[in-house]
């Protein structure tokens, strides 16, 4: 990167990208109107959501003296101050329903709250996540020209529209690109014709799909209405203004993980200072065995899901790639940290959530789970220590096995609410935010 | 290792996987529920336990997978760009085969850019799409654009209502948007090719659809898609149309004819490879990571050697060989090149693929592979655990419980120790050897082949023990080695009754239900019947009664 802040004033580079793809391009550029901050005004809040699994090796993860530093977190020691780790949640409906050790399938679960068994141990959400609650919400105020960033490396997204809609990650650098940077110099009447032109191509495919559900049955028709919700928010999309913004310097052509999760995570920064979004879904792991990622440049080269199995026998290594995990996180949080705004920075008005899908990687336990949160969220959070929930609060080091009794929504109701979503519970069955995380 | 449940014949597939839960309850391992019959994402609740009045499963909305959507372009505008390789990967957990998605956000604006690109690049060449010059009339002309153009897009006739929205789109373009006429035949085909008549599997919707007794029968050209799709992976030929059009299609015979016609064709190809290549899970190939210090010749031009290998194997057995199940997992003979040679210690030279003789003690059949033996692989080693549940999975149709808690893995290499001795003290635990009695066996068969599949007879410097037994049919069965315990495989009865359902899962793009019980003891019957040929058991899919008749959904609305 080499953005120093979010005001510097070198402009976009308007690429002749609709030039090369002619008049049927189906990017629309952005619009040059900065949404200014006026003068006095809050800056607006961000979440993001970053999730892999695997569980922690929870002797190296957690810290042992209420503050937030451990081998596994200490690449978050630049932003130690503005961390929090909240230790001991609960996916407390699968435990209620007898799916304890489904910790390969919790994907669904972690952002929305709920749980829905489709067969044997695939499941599916029952509602919305976290991050899309937060789009929806910021929509009712401002076009952002992304509302919902959703990317995913490797594995499937974790984030979810509303029951069993998951909304589909985008993978690949080049693509996110262009949908957040790329532009184009055209006049207003270029403009308004390709906008016109994208509106009533999207108005036809709505009229399609409305009429062609017309006899279905409730499952089938709920498929098609899941396709006119993706229509309807491109077409709201159309309206959206996108801010003006850099360019930001990332390597969109390697093909390897570990460069691809660096350029998402740049973009993701640069989206944000620019207001293109403020809600993000990252994911960059395979909750199970499907998608094998192998980190050879750690020289680690069986499968990271494997080398998790093995439990204690290969901590070591499952930590190192930990550690390295919490590197590329401790890289976006430093990027947003390095942006000022207010009288802080971008990351302090912000809160990133790094979720798992399980305990601990050869237990699949989906008590107890690792959450660590970096920004106070515009002050909501108090930061800079390891909050320990239920009845972990009475456990002296070892974090090893158990419940804490406290339902994961209730983090998942404070998020909300830090974002400013005034609510009293989130996803299904456990009432009431978590008073502990409070500033 | 537990008796499996005879499924030799369809009667007693109900009964599978009950059987199955039994057994290892008395194991003392948590079965957990069975999966719900049919698998479709979200759905299914159309698929009772017990037969439903019209003896026919359901048929729940699917739309075009991302192979399906590549055929269909190339055939409807001559395009070769493979656009859908940019969609997300079609993955469900829930179902072996390949199958799309809801349509999220992220979907919906890629097929929006897709289609954006497939109707510029076909207008380069206008005649490409249009039937007629606008020269002579441009209203009449985009008018019979919509009727035929669409007719090929939409595999079937419009209905008035589609017609008049294409039109009134077309007249947007041209007054409102004052485009030209080409570019308004432009947006009319990006249109087209985001609509769901184009995108998904799925009947006219402005018609009232016949009903034979207690279920709804699948009109002429929804039939005629279902076949190609099927057999094709691809839109219908004119042919096929045509036999649509003349009321062809409507009996068991008549299907079945076109069945035939379209499996003789090169078109086949594509879809027989596909079944093959889902059925065994060898389509994670070109993700797969292996340890690159273990098997430094493992990268791109060996990936796709491997598959290269297996398609070349199965389209010679089923094209030009005698088609049959126990030549497929029995035979003698595979293909091999210059890149294969460092697997297969061959003498083969060059890229293109050449037969060669197996030598017997060594390999016989598809699961001695080198491709499916990498992919139930480890990065850096055998793995006889996902090596014996794929084969208990797709060629027994066994249903495995979730793994128990708290097993401690296997222990690496490093510990010492053969891999089949590390692995078999893993599943000592109580629990765990129930599960894995299941599938270790199985696995420990394939312990002469390591993670790319090379044969071999020591391992971490001991010798391979690769014997074991198999419960099939209701004997139990010795083998000594792999390619005795494929030639069990290969004729049993139990694999048989598997093999013809796994395709039938393929050509429906859902798991069997009870109602399908008459369709897959037909099916059966004529598999049979036909020395188990796969020529044949294709035919006899698509005259079932499951192929052409569907049960009513829950909910759904007559006109």
């Amino acid at each position: 990167m080499l953005i120093k802040t979010a005001k510097t004033s070198r402009r976009f580079s308007r690429r002749a990208l609709l030039a090369s793809m002619g008049a049927s391009a189906a990017l629309l550029p952005l619009v040059d109107a900065e949404r200014a901050q006026a003068a006095g005004e809050a800056p607006p809040k961000r979440l993001v959501t970053i999730t892999w699994g695997h569980g922690v090796c929870q002797s190296a993860f957690y810290p042992t003296d209420g503050g937030v530093s451990s081998r596994v977190l200490a690449p978050l020691a630049p932003v130690a101050s503005k961390t929090l780790v909240v230790a001991g949640l609960d996916y407390k409906m699968m435990l209620e329903q007898d799916k304890k050790y489904d910790g390969h399938f919790t994907y669904p679960v972690i952002y929305t709250g709920t749980y829905q068994n489709t067969g044997g141990q695939n499941c599916t959400a029952k509602g919305p996540s976290i991050d899309q609650v937060v789009a929806d919400a910021t929509s009712k105020d401002v076009a952002l020209q992304q509302p919902l960033l959703v990317i995913t490396v490797e594995g499937e997204s974790t984030s979810f529209r509303g029951a069993g809609e998951r909304n589909t990650g985008e993978g690949e650098p080049k693509r996110l690109f262009d949908k957040l940077f790329a532009s184009a110099t055209l006049s207003p009447e270029q403009l308004a014709k390709l906008r016109a032109r994208k509106k009533s191509v999207l108005d036809f495919v709505g009229q399609e799909l409305t009429g062609f559900s017309q006899r279905m049955g409730t499952e089938d028709k709920a498929k098609i209405d899941a396709h006119l919700a993706s229509i309807r928010q491109l077409e709201r999309q159309l309206g959206a203004s996108g801010a003006a913004c850099e360019e930001p310097v990332v390597d969109t052509g390697s093909k390897l993980f570990q460069d691809k999760v660096a350029a998402m995570l740049d973009m993701t920064a640069m989206a944000l200072r620019c207001d293109i979004t403020r809600a993000v879904s990252i994911c960059w792991a395979d909750d199970g065995g499907y998608r094998p990622i192998t980190l050879p440049w750690l020289d680690i080269n069986s499968s990271f899901h494997d080398i998790a199995h093995l439990g204690a026998s290969a901590y070591e290594t499952k930590i190192k790639a930990d550690v390295w995990m919490y590197e590329q996180v401790a890289r976006l949080a430093k990027n947003l940290d390095s942006a000022a705004e207010g009288n802080g920075t971008l990351l302090d008005n912000s809160v990133i959530v790094v979720g798992n899908d399980m305990c601990e990687g050869s237990a699949h336990y989906v008590g107890g789970m690792p959450f660590v949160l970096i920004g106070s969220c515009g002050g909501y959070f108090k930061t800079g220590r390891t909050v320990k929930v239920g009845q972990w609060a009475n456990r002296a080091g070892d974090y090893w096995t158990g419940d804490s009794g406290v339902p994961h929504n209730k983090l998942l109701a404070s998020l909300a609410n830090a974002m400013g979503v005034s609510t009293d519970s989130f996803g299904e069955g456990y009432a009431g935010t978590l008073s502990e995380v409070k500033a | 290792m537990t008796t499996p449940p005879r499924s030799s014949t369809a009667g007693s597939r109900a009964r599978r996987i009950t059987l199955l839960g039994v057994a290892l309850a008395t194991l003392g391992c948590d079965a957990g529920p069975s999966p719900p019959p049919d698998g479709a994402a979200g759905s299914g609740s159309t698929a009772g336990s017990g037969p439903g009045p019209a003896d026919v499963g359901p048929r729940p909305l699917t739309r075009l997978s991302r192979r399906e959507y590549n055929n269909t372009v190339r055939d409807l505008l001559g395009d070769t760009t493979r656009p859908a390789d940019a969609f997300p990967e079609d993955h469900d957990r829930t179902f072996a085969f390949r199958r799309a998605g809801l349509v999220a956000t992220q979907d919906a604006e890629l097929l929006g850019t897709a289609a954006a690109a497939l109707a510029t690049a076909a207008m380069q060449t206008p005649s490409k799409v249009l039937p007629c010059s606008p020269s002579a009339g441009e209203q009449a002309c985009a008018e019979q654009f919509i009727t035929q153009f669409g007719q090929r897009a939409y595999r079937r006739p419009l209905s008035a209502d589609e017609r008049a929205r294409l039109a009134a789109l077309y007249q947007d373009a041209r007054t409102a948007q004052q485009m030209p006429f080409n570019d308004a035949i432009t947006l009319l085909v990006e249109a087209m090719l985001q609509s769901p008549a184009f995108l998904y599997h799925w009947e006219s919707p402005y018609e009232a659809p016949p009903r034979e007794g207690g279920a709804v029968a699948l009109g002429s050209y929804d039939l005629a898609s279902r076949l190609s799709y099927f057999i094709w992976g691809s839109m219908p030929d004119q042919a096929l149309l045509d036999a649509a059009a003349a009321g062809a299609l409507t009996t068991e015979a008549g299907i079945a004819e076109q069945a035939r016609r379209l499996l003789a064709s090169d078109r086949a190809k594509d879809a027989v490879t596909a079944f093959f290549r889902e059925w065994l899970e060898l389509e994670q190939l070109p993700q797969l990571p292996k340890d690159a210090a273990t098997y430094p010749q493992y990268d791109g031009g060996l990936k796709s050697a491997l598959l290269g290998e297996t398609e070349a194997f199965v389209q010679s057995v089923l094209f030009g060989g005698d088609g049959k199940l126990e030549t497929l997992l029995g035979a003698d003979y595979s293909y091999s090149n210059q890149t294969l040679a460092g697997v297969y210690g061959g003498v083969a030279t060059g890229d293109a693929f050449s037969r060669t003789t197996l030598l017997p003690t060594e390999r016989r059949g598809l699961l001695t592979q080198p491709s499916f033996l990498t992919v139930t692989g480890a990065p850096n080693g055998s793995n006889p655990i996902k090596r014996g549940k794929a084969v208990y999975e797709r060629l027994l149709c066994g249903e495995l419980p979730p793994p128990p808690p708290n097993v401690p893995a296997a222990k690496p290499a490093s510990a010492g120790g053969t891999t089949r001795a590390r692995f078999a003290e893993h599943a000592s635990n109580a629990c765990a050897k129930a599960c894995h009695s299941l599938m270790d066996p199985l696995g420990f068969a394939f312990e002469n082949y390591d993670g790319i599949g090379r044969y071999r007879t020591m391992d971490n410097g001991q010798p391979v023990d690769a014997t074991g037994s198999v419960d099939l049919d209701g004997i139990s069965y010795p083998f000594s080695s792999a390619v005795e315990l494929v030639q069990r495989l290969s004729t049993s009865d139990r694999v048989r009754s598997c093999f013809a359902t796994q395709w039938f899962r393929f050509a429906m793009g859902r798991k069997e239900t009870s109602g399908d019980e008459p369709s897959l003891s037909a099916i059966e019957s004529a598999f049979a019947a036909h020395q188990f040929d796969v020529r044949e058991l294709v035919p006899a899919i698509a005259g079932s009664r499951s192929f052409r008749l569907r049960a009513v959904a829950a909910g759904e609305k007559t006109l």
